[in-house]
């Protein structure tokens, strides 16, 4: 990899960027492989049509604490490192991709509310919401900066 | 002129290579701080950095007095 082989002569902002994208990937894979047991929990039940586990039970609140404290007190800065280090290009990538993030959250998510206030779906989902933001800012930045 | 690929370039300018790629096929334009860097790196005056395609077939706003 390019990458690693020019190590030495990247800048500080190059390493700083690579540095905290290489946290965040491993902060992730330790989150999922915290979460493996109740996501499989969950899965296990969506495949086999049984009903779905009680969210409070499946988690222990020991370890969702740690994990709302990872992800606050951890990825908040690591995030904020990383946007110190984008550059332009990848700047503004983000930035269109949280823009049109936000309109299809008002737009998806207001339609599903106005749907749901016609009995025509079930109340909104703040997870399925927060996906929604999120696979679009992903599908965005990626285009923006690699299409 | 330079032999160079996108890596080596985006290397020289510290951006990334989809940053130089976007830059060459007029997807971004590039900042001042970054022509500024790219005129010195290819000894060229910064504006022609900037090539102006419309500047041949853009309007003459100031005598059609356009409102906005």
């Amino acid at each position: 990899m390019s990458i690693i082989k020019n190590w030495k002569n990247l800048s500080a902002r190059r390493k700083t960027y690579w540095v905290t994208l290489g946290c965040s990937l491993l902060l992730g894979i330790a989150l999922g492989v915290a979460l493996f047991d109740s996501a499989f929990e969950i899965g296990h039940s969506v495949g086999s049509g049984d009903p779905l586990p009680d969210p409070l039970l499946s988690l222990s609140p020991a370890l969702a604490i740690t994990m709302v404290v990872i992800l606050n007190l951890i990825l908040w800065p690591i995030t904020w490192l990383w946007h110190r280090s984008v550059d332009e290009h990848e700047e503004q990538a983000v930035l269109w991709g949280g823009l049109i993030a936000g309109y299809a959250l008002i737009g998806l998510g207001g339609s599903w509310v106005i749907l749901n206030w016609a009995g025509v779906v079930p109340e909104i989902s703040l997870g399925a919401t927060i996906a929604i933001f999120s696979f679009v800012w992903t599908g965005v930045w990626a285009y923006k900066k690699f299409i | 002129m330079h032999n160079w690929s996108q890596a080596d370039l985006a290397l020289r300018l510290d951006v990334s290579r989809q940053a130089v790629n976007a830059i060459e096929t007029g997807k971004h334009d590039p900042s001042l701080p970054l022509a500024f860097r790219l005129a010195r790196l290819f000894d060229m005056p910064i504006e022609a950095i900037f090539d102006d395609a419309d500047a041949s077939s853009s309007p003459n706003l100031e005598a059609k007095g356009s409102g906005n």
